[in-house]
């Protein structure tokens, strides 16, 4: 940059002299022509050297290109992955980027293994010793190619028609869909065998764009905040200039990058040709290059920014109204100013748009308008300013802090019911138990006992055989429930970009279900794993309802974004130690989780297996569109099936549906 | 709970480039073309499709290549128009309307990206294109003012110099 300069430098004091110099010659004539050079040479020098460091310029700029700050797509929701994303990952790292053969195959192949056994035992009901040995002998399946998967064979051979037609699968890729469909198929999984979603592009679904983390390639195709979705809005190397301003490097753009081409082409062609015409349009030339060159970067420290809302205190789902106003106090024009306004990104903008492009003279304010859905939690945003100077040449990008939140709080409801299982705490609820006792149901009839109460005495049976016996009734119980979250970064996954991911999910079942239990007079206590520790503890009353409910809002450990890399490593919450050493031990226990590894169906096993009942609400956030989905509902369904074996009650919850559906067919399958 | 909010549907978002500018840099790129063609017919074909090119570049896609290309394509047609006599003046009038076309259209796109053809980005566009459009009217103003005083049988060695002078004044602010 420096040497640029000097060059620079140097460069227009000799032009200022040679300038000084032709521009004596221009007027006094006489002493000049003697010494200087009178052919025509020094014309044509210039102007070839013109045109050929005019090319070199032409050459630069299409090389330079434009920059500018990149801004995401603010209006939309966040997008979540789908389960299963990482092994279409490692497919197309294998076959397209061609990385780490080997031990690529042996990952796939050893996941397929693992969900083929899993599938293997839970049919044929065998030890996983035979599991395996079926799976490497082959005789679990019709398919060939599927079979060969596992048995050490090679993958489908291409017909050669099939290539020409641009089939955009490698047979490996082809192998790895059928053995998967075969694995489904033997599994019992209908929907997931349709061979025309076979054939998926991974350019489509943002794959590529999420492999590299959006860092080089990230074209403007398609929404935008699907994988340039930046958390952090600061650069390294960002300057705080005010409390709530901070400036991020600035950015040459580069839009009049080209135009001296423009002006050494025309002295160029002009000199050479001797039109001075031409030569005279390259002062426009000249003009926009001093012109850009004269920008100094725009002052946005000065801008005030006032955001208000129609309402600040909203339920999730609610429309509300944003207004945002900013003015420049400072004492400078600010010509070109662009400002996005960072809206959170679970919320989605569904009307106006939080975006405005103006220019703001001193003591100006400009204000835009937009609706968004409130989402659970305490929103605070930054805006977003971008100024530039007049020309747009240098751009400045600030982050400006606002003040002013919204807090959407969940109200607790009462429309899912929650079938509540067999084991209830010491308080009197309304919960049938197994005994008899004082209640309302009839229950047993036994031997009088001296103290039992009087009410209770048979007294017809006395009358008829002499005999005292007491009436027992079913004793009525509170049960107590914790409410346990996964709310660990594998479960921020969504079947669909742009949908609800699991955890919050999740949270609307337990706010649905919360309400209901709580009327019946049991207890209820949240808690979840794994980032941030979570714990209210079983409890009853109008306090711990409201308690619930600021809990599920602002809990960083219930949020609806994953935690931050840097948060989560270093806190890890083993559920095991945080959470059973606050159980009572009559405390049965609610997991939400999507179930998208073995650790949760862990979690629920060693919690059954310490005597506390568990019940799982697992929404079914796996989709069908690639292979790595396919298998992620695989592994899923064979997970759901190992907790059932397991005693441990899973309830299947599709993600479209309504949760008390979900929960009227999972009570009756209980029944049976 | 989502029942209620199923109804609203999200925004979409429009990242094609706004259409002042847009427009603003067709009506530049016509009166280039237009400018440069009456007095040498080698320069409609390269004109005209220096237009069609720059519009296709805002109006059939945002493409900033096509934007510069057709403009790289009107100056070359106004280069032949001043190679085949066409008068300084409109020379003049043309190669502005050139750089002018190439640059509304580069700030349409940026624009576009940035904030989006649904919002409001009118004043920003009128002070930009405004401010542009001053710097070329100076610009052509104070040359063609040299230009005229300074037109006249003059020693080739001055000639010489002020041009090389020129080229070193252009790398020097080169942007």
């Amino acid at each position: 940059m420096d040497v640029d300069e000097t060059i620079r430098t140097g460069l227009a004091v000799v032009g200022v002299v040679v300038f000084l110099l032709g521009a004596a010659t221009y007027v006094l004539v006489e002493p000049f022509v003697g010494f200087l050079p009178s052919t025509f040479a020094l014309a044509v020098f210039a102007g070839v050297a013109a045109f050929l460091l005019g090319l070199w310029a032409v050459r630069s700029a299409y090389q330079g290109g434009v920059e500018q700050t990149p801004v995401p797509d603010v209006e939309l929701p966040r997008s979540f992955p789908a389960p299963g994303t990482d092994l279409d990952r490692t497919i197309y790292r294998l076959t397209h980027l061609r990385q780490g053969t080997s031990e690529y195959r042996d990952q796939i192949q050893e996941r397929l293994a693992e969900a083929a056994v899993a599938a293997i035992r839970q049919r044929e009901n065998c030890t996983r010793a035979q599991a395996v040995h079926q799976l490497e002998e082959g005789e679990w399946t019709d398919n060939y190619h599927a079979a060969a998967f596992f048995a050490g064979g090679s993958p489908p051979s291409q017909s050669r028609l099939d290539r020409w037609f641009g089939e955009a699968e490698t047979p490996y890729e082809q192998w790895v869909d059928i053995t998967v469909d075969a694995i489904a198929e033997y599994a019992g999984i209908e929907g997931a065998t349709e061979p025309e979603e076979t054939t998926v592009d991974p350019d489509d679904s943002g794959l590529l764009s999420g492999l590299f983390g959006g860092d080089d390639e990230d074209e403007d195709e398609g929404p935008r905040a699907q994988s340039g979705y930046r958390d952090e809005y600061i650069d390294e190397d960002a300057t705080r200039v005010t409390d709530s301003i901070v400036y991020n490097e600035l950015v040459e753009t580069g839009q009049w990058r080209g135009v001296s081409a423009f002006a050494l082409l025309a002295v160029g062609a002009g000199v050479v040709t001797a039109t001075p015409a031409i030569v005279l349009v390259a002062v426009l030339g000249v003009a926009f290059s001093a012109y850009a060159r004269a920008g100094t970067p725009p002052q946005l420290a000065a801008l005030e920014v006032d955001r208000t809302f129609d309402e600040t205190n909203v339920t999730p789902g609610e429309v509300v109204e944003v207004t945002v106003t900013v003015e420049n106090t400072g004492g400078s024009f600010v010509p070109d100013l662009r400002l996005v306004d960072r809206v959170p990104g679970s919320m989605r903008v569904v009307s106006g748009t939080p975006r405005l492009a103006t220019a703001l003279g001193s003591g100006d304010t400009a204000t835009f308008t937009y609706e968004v859905v409130a989402e659970r939690g305490t929103h605070e945003w930054p805006l977003l300013a971008i100024g530039r100077d007049f020309s747009g040449a240098v751009e400045r990008e600030a982050v400006v802090d606002v003040e002013g939140e919204i807090k959407c709080v969940p109200s607790l409801r009462t429309t899912a019911e929650m079938p509540v299982r067999q084991q209830t705490s010491l308080y009197s609820g309304q919960e049938n138990t197994s005994m008899g006792g004082s209640g309302l149901e009839f229950f047993s009839v036994r031997e009088y006992r001296e103290s039992d109460p009087m009410n209770r005495i048979d007294w017809k049976r006395q009358a008829r055989t002499g005999e005292l016996a007491t009436i027992d009734f079913r004793l009525e119980r509170a049960a107590s429930l914790v409410f346990l979250f996964d709310a660990r970064e594998a479960s921020y996954v969504a079947p669909e970009p742009g949908e609800h991911n699991a955890v919050d999910r999740s949270v609307e079942a337990a706010v649905e279900a919360f309400g209901a239990l709580a009327d019946q007079g049991n207890m209820v206590g949240l808690a979840a794993f794994d980032t941030v520790p979570c714990w209210l503890a079983p409890s009853a009353g109008d306090a711990h309802l409201e308690r619930a409910r600021q809990l599920f809002a602002t809990h960083p450990a219930m949020s609806s974004t994953p935690p931050d890399e840097s948060e989560a490593s270093g806190h890890y919450v083993d559920p095991m130690t945080h959470v059973r050493s606050q159980l009572s031990p009559e405390s049965q226990l609610v997991l939400f989780s999507p179930l998208t590894d073995d650790y949760t169906v862990g979690v629920a096993r060693r919690l059954d297996s310490s005597g506390h009942r568990v019940t799982v609400i697992s929404p079914d956030p796996t989709a069908d569109r690639t292979v790595g989905q396919r298998l992620a509902r695989i592994e899923r369904n064979m997970r759901v099936a190992t907790l059932r074996e397991r005693d441990i009650r899973v309830v299947d919850w599709e993600y479209g549906d309504v949760l008390g559906l979900a929960l009227d067919e999972a009570r009756q399958r209980w029944a049976v | 709970m989502s029942t209620e909010s199923e109804e609203v549907t999200t925004v979409t978002v429009d990242h094609s480039p706004t259409r002042f500018s847009s427009i603003a840099a067709v009506v530049a790129a016509v009166i280039a073309g237009v400018t440069s063609a009456p007095f040498a017919l080698y320069a409609i074909p390269l004109g005209l499709g220096g237009i069609a090119v720059l519009a296709s570049g805002l109006f059939m896609g945002a493409n900033r290549l096509r934007v510069t290309m057709g403009a790289a394509g009107l100056f070359l047609s106004v280069l032949i128009a001043g190679l085949f006599g066409t008068g300084p003046e409109i020379l003049l009038v043309s190669g502005a309307a050139t750089v002018l076309a190439w640059n509304f259209g580069q700030n349409a796109i940026s624009l576009g990206e940035q904030i989006g053809a649904s919002s409001r980005t009118r004043r920003n566009e009128i002070i930009h294109a405004s401010a542009a459009t001053i710097v070329a009217m100076v610009g052509a103003g104070v040359g063609y003012g040299v230009y005229v005083i300074g037109s006249g049988g003059r020693p080739v060695a001055a000639v010489g110099m002020l041009a090389l002078a020129l080229v070193f004044m252009i790398w020097a602010i080169r942007a």
